[in-house]
């Protein structure tokens, strides 16, 4: 009978922990603004950017991931003011929410390009994060690759059948479809992984590798 | 080391919930060390019957293992929820698809789930990832993200983390499907040098050619042949009945 207890050694690695204490520090820091104070939070998005073009993100590549980020958060913001009235100070309501998200995005996207995946995890079970949790963020950041991949593949095979131009109905239509089948296909990977991983012995506890 | 381990399969018939049987009165025993191939077209219950030899499906009804009574015996223990432990340390199954069964995120990791499951320390983990890495040449690949492997490093990557586990009896479904003729060589050279029991469901004639010893067929449920691989692989009208070939 395997032993739950027996776990390896939480190894922290100076370097890895360094760079997710900053990323922490610069959303705190962000999350710690309010709009009435912009030339800080300027301060923080030109040290961020400045970050960022050291860590070799090129504008092209950041415009793209702010240009699918920037409008869930302003509808996030807008929503606030919907539902609690527009009072005087909605705009700056507003303005606070979308400072403190970009700069998390922001801190986000840096921590991910100078710490890989699998160093990020290391650091996060040496922190003492529950070994579930990280088992977890692992299996997900693993299996959003196969999901992306499928649904590429999905597309491809859609376009494929595509001949001619479709009205955007039936773009709906064929996209809602698709969602719902691999979301199936999705159950479907799950049970096959299950039964994958209790035929390597897996008994529920997870004993995580450094 | 490897004990190579016996299988009995006796009467088994099984269907999923709901569904009609997929396995209908199968029997067959395997010795230790022996190799064999389970050949069957599309949806004959090949990867159903794998499923079994590991315990991984609901216990087929009757579940009585009095002497005689039908089931699947590894090394004469039932293969039975109750008996999952015993019979996944014996029985090493390699599934079809990679990305069912690579879920680590690196290759290390992934090929050290089986072994820290076993309960093994440390030090005892790292020597079986770096020997079954070794065994399937991918030495350099332990700290490798598992989603930047082809595919043929992903299967080889899924063999390490069944290899690491010691079993004494590797089954195999489908491994050289997709495989260029490169990845398939490699695996097959692997398989060679497996020296428990072999069992591997497939479509790859060359492959069992080269790899087994003797030959089960199972077609709708049934098993249809069972016999000498050379014997089988030369009566063509039962290939062709069968869909082994065109």
């Amino acid at each position: 009978m395997a032993d739950p207890i027996s776990s390896p050694p939480r190894v922290l690695s100076a370097a890895a922990f360094l760079k997710l204490a900053a990323s922490l520090g610069i959303v705190l820091l962000g999350c710690s603004l309010s709009w009435d104070s912009w030339p800080a939070a300027g301060a923080l998005l030109a040290v961020t950017f400045a970050a960022l073009a050291f860590a070799g993100f090129t504008l092209k590549a950041l415009a793209r991931r702010l240009a699918l980020f920037l409008p869930v958060i302003t509808l996030v913001a807008i929503s606030i003011p919907l539902s609690q009235g527009f009072t005087a100070s909605w705009m700056q309501l507003a303005g606070t929410v979308i400072i403190r998200g970009a700069v998390s995005f922001l801190a986000g996207l840096w921590l991910i390009r100078v710490l890989p995946f699998d160093s990020l995890l290391s650091t996060l079970y040496a922190l003492r994060l529950p070994a579930v949790v990280v088992a977890s963020l692992a299996m997900m950041h693993r299996y959003l690759f196969v999901l992306w991949e499928e649904t590429s593949r999905l597309r491809i095979a859609r376009k494929a059948r595509c001949l001619g131009r479709q009205n955007r109905i039936a773009q709906w239509m064929a996209g809602i479809g698709m969602v719902g089948m691999l979301v199936i296909r999705s159950l479907d990977r799950g049970h096959r992984i299950h039964r994958a991983m209790l035929a390597r012995g897996w008994d529920g506890h997870i004993r995580p590798w450094p | 080391m490897t004990t190579a381990v016996a299988i009995e399969v006796r009467r088994l018939t099984f269907a999923y919930s709901g569904g009609s049987n997929v396995l209908t009165d199968v029997s067959f025993s395997v010795s230790p060390g022996e190799r064999i191939a389970l050949l069957g077209p599309s949806g004959a219950g090949k990867s159903t019957l794998l499923l079994h030899l590991n315990a991984l499906l609901p216990d087929p009804p009757p579940a009585d293992f009095e002497t005689d009574s039908a089931g699947v015996l590894i090394d004469g223990l039932p293969a039975t929820a109750q008996n999952a432990n015993p019979i996944r340390r014996r029985v090493g199954l390699l599934f079809q698809n990679p990305e069912d069964q690579l879920f680590g995120s690196t290759v290390g990791r992934d090929v050290a789930f089986g072994p820290l499951n076993l309960g093994l320390d440390a030090a005892e983990v790292q020597a079986r990832v770096e020997q079954a890495l070794n065994d399937v040449g991918l030495d350099e690949f332990a700290d490798r993200d598992t989603v930047r492997l082809s595919l043929g490093e992903r299967k080889r990557a899924c063999l390490a983390g069944v290899l690491a586990c010691q079993p004494g009896c590797l089954v195999l479904d489908e491994p050289f499907a997709n495989l260029d003729p490169r990845g398939r060589r490699r695996l097959s050279d692997i398989l060679t040098l497996f020296n428990g029991t072999l069992l591997l469901a497939t479509h790859d004639l060359d492959a069992v050619r080269e790899l087994a010893d003797r030959i089960l067929v199972l077609d709708d449920g049934r098993l249809c042949a069972d016999g000498p691989t050379d014997t089988i692989l030369q009566d063509k009208q039962l290939l062709t009945q069968h869909g082994l070939v065109a």
